[in-house]
């Protein structure tokens, strides 16, 4: 290697030549050429011969025969001298061609090189990089760590994974070989970019290389879901997570469900048909319908599913749903309800051991005449009676929103239920009074108290 | 007390617990038992050595994460803005220093300073645009025209989301 010392390294070995070429050029030049490049003196100093005779304006035959003898001798000496000059001319193209040829050659073979300094620059600056230093399992930690947080990832180009393909080679091939950056996707349904869907589901989701994978399909009508439905076949047995979230379904949607045979969690956005639950997994543990508007109309004879389940979060319309959700989930460990009921039930008292966390809002429907007056339930408030009837022994979690605090009823739960309990969680509305508090943390002295902002609030 | 020695020929005399927060030292010792031979860190400068056991000595006691945290995806996707007060103002150093703390927690296999370096690198990396990611880290955009010609077809549908 020879970086060293500047003054015995010739940087530009083509110089020489192109100096020589300049001395030969100027040595020719009929005008000053001095400073000027090699493209100026070539268009500068070839002077074109004058080949203009006596006889070049004549256009008629003269009849004088001397004078016609002497003119065809005078104009054969011309033809000669001009056949001289052709020759010398053609020869001099000859010659012009093979230098331009042998600077045509020159000229790649400094391009060739420009190209390569430029790569060996890249190189050695790319080399100076700390992170040059880091061993692709470290990279690869790091693009893990760059993943938005969402559940399901956007596949926006400013966003990880994609940004990290965008920029250089080495990160390129770290990302693109990180299965675990792919395995997330919030397909994009976008109509304006229906037809690029394909290619983007075939990139992203083919470098998922066998995970399992987490998908959520966002359509306003469930026949565009339909339509998706193919393009997601070759990933269908690797879809662990799936969230399906639909404006308006009309027809079938069970093509949907169907060969999900690695799902462990569902998000719907609408209660399923009973067709749809046959399809579902015996791998399936965790269930959602998040639209509070929307209740299971049925529950399913198709009970292997809902055995299996350890978290359901739906809404409640009806009070006697409660006891045959527990009835039908003996594993369940996390119960989210959403109660919205619109007449009083008596509940039957239920035991339930696995529960571990339950979360209840109550939505309380005021009719028109109570908007009007003095604000009071509409509806009666189900809670109490809910925790007169339930006893769950393995407790640890309770949450409540949209109600006041059912106090009496909860002492006598807790001493039915002999639970573990470690947290209350209150929202905003069903504030715990000090000395209800007291009382409580009297039974279960490690009992912690929070207190959020409700869900109405928050919404 | 366990004897280590830098790359740079420097010996750093260490409490066994703290040292033992590396898995490579703590399996070392398992094998080789109690000695008062050093243990030569080829790979880790004194600078780099002395910043590690900083971090060690005040992580000393808590309990080591477990070997299969990595295959639970949610614990290797926690919240990247998740590194304490403490280990923020550790790792607030020069981006040289940050990548040797980074090597050499991989080396010495310490995974909860390799996160902590990670992440920080990571929080360096969000919000911000190829280019700014290459000057940042003095990266060169090195994609022949053929290479940007595929990621921009790659990425046309994932432009302005």
């Amino acid at each position: 290697m020879r970086t060293n010392s500047k003054e015995n390294v010739n940087l530009s070995p083509a110089s020489e030549i192109i100096s020589a070429l300049h001395i030969v050029l100027r040595s020719q030049a009929v005008v000053c050429l001095c400073r000027c490049t090699v493209s100026d003196v070539l268009l500068t100093i070839y002077q074109m011969p004058d080949v203009g005779t006596p006889y070049s304006q004549t256009t008629s035959p003269n009849s004088n025969h001397c004078a016609v003898e002497f003119k065809d001798q005078s104009i054969r000496a011309i033809i000669t001298y001009r056949q001289q000059q052709l020759d010398a001319t053609l020869h001099d193209i000859s010659s012009l061609e093979t230098v331009i040829d042998k600077i045509n050659n020159l000229h790649r073979q400094l391009t060739e090189q420009k190209e390569k300094l430029i790569s060996s620059t890249m190189l050695h600056k790319r080399l100076i990089s700390p992170i040059w230093h880091l061993p692709t399992e470290v990279l690869s930690h790091i693009f893990v760590h760059c993943l938005p947080e969402d559940k399901y990832l956007s596949p926006a180009s400013k966003l990880a994974p994609v940004l990290l393909t965008r920029i250089c080679r080495r990160w390129r091939e770290v990302a693109v070989g990180t299965p675990s950056l792919w395995d997330r996707l919030d397909v994009p349904h976008d109509v304006k970019r229906q037809r690029e869907l394909p290619f983007c589901l075939d990139v992203w989701l083919k470098r998922s290389r066998g995970r399992l994978l987490s998908l959520a399909l966002t359509c306003c009508f469930s026949s565009t879901m339909i339509k998706l439905r193919p393009l997601l076949q070759p990933y269908i047995n690797q879809i662990s997570s799936f969230s399906i979230c639909c404006r308006v379904i009309y027809g079938k949607i069970d093509p949907l469900f169907e060969g999900l045979i690695a799902l462990q969690e569902l998000t719907v956005n609408k209660p399923l048909t009973e067709q749809c639950f046959s399809l579902l997994p015996p791998t399936l543990r965790i269930f959602r319908v998040t639209s509070p508007y929307s209740e299971l109309e049925f529950f399913p004879s198709c009970e292997p599913v809902w055995a299996n389940l350890t978290n359901v979060e739906i809404p409640i319309h009806r009070p006697d749903t409660i006891l045959r959700l527990l009835q039908l989930c003996p594993n369940l460990c996390s119960l989210a309800i959403r109660l919205r009921f619109d007449r009083t039930e008596i509940f039957q008292p239920l035991v339930h051991i696995r529960i571990q966390s339950l979360h209840i809002i109550v939505d309380i429907i005021q009719y028109p005449h109570h908007l009007l007056g003095e604000i009071e339930y509409s509806t009666p408030n189900p809670l109490p009676g809910l925790l007169d009837a339930l006893s769950l022994p393995s407790l640890c979690t309770i949450e409540i929103h949209g109600v006041p605090w059912p106090h009496q009823e909860f002492k006598s739960f807790l001493t039915r239920s002999n639970c573990p309990l470690e947290t209350v969680i209150l929202a905003t509305e069903a504030m715990m009074r000090h000395t209800q508090r007291a009382k409580c943390i009297a039974l279960i002295p490690s009992l912690e108290v929070q207190v959020v902002v409700s869900q109405s609030e928050e919404s | 007390m366990v004897h280590l020695v830098t790359s740079d020929n420097v010996e750093f005399v260490v409490d066994k617990e703290v040292v033992e927060r590396s898995v490579l030292i703590k399996n070392m010792l398992e094998d080789v038992g109690e000695t008062d031979q050093s243990i030569p860190l080829a790979n880790v400068s004194s600078a780099v050595l002395r910043k590690v056991i900083e971090y060690c000595e005040h992580h000393r006691g808590e309990p080591l994460p477990s070997a299969d945290a990595d295959q639970n995806q949610d614990e290797t996707r926690k919240r990247t803005t998740d590194i304490s007060e403490w280990d923020q103002k550790f790792i607030t150093v020069d981006q040289e220093m940050l990548f040797e703390i980074i090597l050499a927690a991989n080396y010495l296999d310490i995974k909860s300073l390799l996160d902590v370096g990670c992440k920080t690198v990571a929080n360096m990396i969000k919000g911000k645009t190829p280019d700014e990611i290459r000057r940042l880290f003095n990266i060169v955009n090195d994609f022949t025209p053929e290479e940007e010609a595929q990621i921009k077809k790659e990425n046309e549908w994932a432009e302005d989301r």
